[in-house]
């Protein structure tokens, strides 16, 4: 951990210089380009199932269902 | 054959010089010898590679296909390859084999390439050098003691060796330019939305962006056209037709109006590669381009802005790694705390967990007016002064990073100087501007010649005018056409 504490109090010191900008009745911009707007589709099914494809990429399976430590005592 | 361009090859593939096999087999060939000294590469898919060549003769032999059916290409280890490990240069993804194909891996696959293998990375795309990477660091081919930048180093390193004709690459705050303009290749970053991120890695969502590097301008125009365009799988895609990219490369600059960027010239910058990018613009001026100094007085906060965004939209995409679905689990974790906390503990390196920590403090509760919502304000002001200037020029012009590549380790220390590498790239992805890096010329260190670029940065969509230049200077000028001693 020690190797973080100095150099994110670094980053934090570094990025503390935006505080000097004046942003007053600034939009804040979340997205680079003007006007876009969220498409909508139509509420149908496309995938198929490929369930046992997609969970060969995890690390623990049964009966088709991801497994985790116990969760609920 | 390693040293043909894209068109190059397609001429020779059309006129029965060599076949895809021969050229997929001598780049093979190539990478065998030269790639794990480089590093550049962290999957090599020999058969699929000699399977795609096959399948690009046959349909040549029909007299099928496009300009890129039968070109040898790689494809940057962050985008989903159906079938084939995709590590995205972690530890985390080590064993992870993509279920499915990334919008640009698909469509470069339909136009015919052939894929040879998957580069090395900084991990997460997160660095300026390619010394973040779990696979290790990848060496420039203009000299092996220096970083080929990233984050795309692997891509660039293995098209200037001529180990591929092209490479993909990806661009969040100048991973395809800064490799790029550190080993002597054009680099094109298209406008966000440009080209679909379906399939690609998520870092930084609204800053990301997949494009080239390629041996000329010319060879970014024929892949730009066979990677960009609509794709309904990523929300922010942009639904706007894709020009015809090539034709538009003859346009000469009588009438083009070059602002060059007054804060690009500044106390960082190596005064030979200053040198290097005012000759440029004087060889563009004699092509009849007009130049006149502008300035983007917000522009040197692009900076610690972008390492504010940045982070905070890491943090939120990289909380998908908890070692359930895909990714590394740790051993014998004791509950689901502890799964989470050594999963991603042990998956990730330094840099990402750096990020992944300052962006969770900046988007905090308390923090989150002073630093993500000021950082989103004042990258409004930077895209203010892009668009002011647009209405005066019709592209921009600077060096493309401060200095040459440097050494291995020389910035590992220290984050922020890491970081400042990136100041003239970043400002282009936060306002989702195409930009494209384009060699012009060497400067001497040592016994070495390391390469220096140049960068035109356009308004929204203007990639046909950025490809036009970057050719029509390349009409004139050799330095693209340089290889690194030992790989010509």
């Amino acid at each position: 951990m020690p190797v973080y504490v100095d150099s994110l109090s670094r980053i934090i010191d570094f990025v503390e210089q935006l505080s000097a900008a004046k942003t007053d009745d600034v939009e804040p911009m979340a997205h680079p380009l003007a006007g876009q707007v969220q498409r909508l589709r139509p509420d149908e099914v496309r995938e198929t199932d490929q369930h046992e494809k997609y969970q060969r990429n995890a690390a623990s399976v049964a009966a088709g269902l991801y497994l985790v430590p116990k969760v609920i005592e | 054959m390693h040293t043909l361009t894209v068109g190059e090859i397609a001429a020779g593939l059309a006129a029965r010089r060599f076949s895809s096999l021969e050229i997929t087999r001598h780049l093979l060939a190539r990478i065998e010898r030269f790639a794990p000294g480089l590093n550049a590469f962290v999957t090599v898919t020999a058969e699929r590679a000699l399977a795609d060549a096959r399948e690009a003769d046959a349909r040549l032999a029909r007299g099928e296909g496009g300009p890129l059916t039968g070109v040898p290409i790689a494809h940057k280890d962050i985008f989903c390859t159906d079938g084939i490990l995709t590590t995205c240069g972690s530890r985390m993804l080590g064993n992870f084999v993509a279920p499915y194909d990334a919008t640009v891996v698909e469509r470069w696959r339909s136009a015919g390439t052939v894929l040879l293998g998957k580069t090395n990375m900084d991990e997460f795309a997160m660095g300026s050098s390619n010394e973040t990477s779990f696979y290790g660091p990848v060496r420039n081919p203009w000299d092996p003691a220096r970083v080929p930048g990233g984050s795309s180093g692997g891509s660039a390193a293995a098209v200037t060796a001529g180990l591929a004709a092209a490479a993909s690459g990806t661009d969040t705050g100048g991973s395809i330019r800064q490799p790029a303009a550190l080993t002597n290749l054009t680099g094109l970053k298209p406008t966000y939305g440009r080209v679909s991120r379906y399939g690609m890695i998520a870092f930084a969502s609204s800053l990301d962006q997949a494009g080239v590097l390629a041996r000329s301008a010319e060879d970014a125009a024929w892949l730009l056209g066979a990677m960009a365009g609509f794709d309904p799988r990523d929300s922010t895609c942009v639904d706007s037709p894709v020009p015809d990219y090539h034709r538009a490369l003859a346009t000469g600059l009588e009438g083009l109006r070059i602002g060059v960027l007054r804060e690009f010239f500044d106390k960082g910058l190596d005064p030979r590669v200053g040198e290097l990018v005012r000759a440029a613009i004087a060889t563009l001026e004699e092509q009849g381009a007009s130049v006149r100094e502008v300035s983007l007085p917000n522009l040197p906060l692009s900076v610690p802005t972008y390492y504010v965004v940045a982070p905070a939209e890491c943090s939120s995409n990289l909380s998908r790694f908890d070692g359930v679905r895909f990714g590394h689990r740790c051993e014998n974790p004791r509950d689901l705390l502890d799964m989470y906390e050594r999963s991603r503990g042990e998956g990730f390196g330094d840099e990402v967990k750096r990020r992944i920590m300052t962006g969770t403090y900046v988007l905090s509760a308390g923090y989150y007016d002073a630093y993500y919502l000021k950082a989103q304000k004042v990258r409004q002001l930077i895209a203010g002064d892009f668009a002011q200037a647009f209405a005066a020029v019709d592209v921009v012009i600077g060096p493309t990073t401060p200095t040459a590549a440097f050494e291995l380790g020389a910035k590992t220390s220290d984050p922020i100087t890491m970081y400042l590498n990136d100041i003239y790239t970043i400002g282009a992805n936060l306002a989702g501007l195409p930009a494209v890096s384009v060699p012009c010329g060497f400067v001497r260190e040592g016994e070495r010649d390391l390469p220096a670029g140049l960068q035109l940065i356009g308004p929204h969509f203007g990639e046909v005018r950025l490809l036009g230049i970057a050719h029509q200077y390349q009409a004139q000028t050799s330095w693209h056409r340089r290889m690194p001693p030992g790989y010509e």
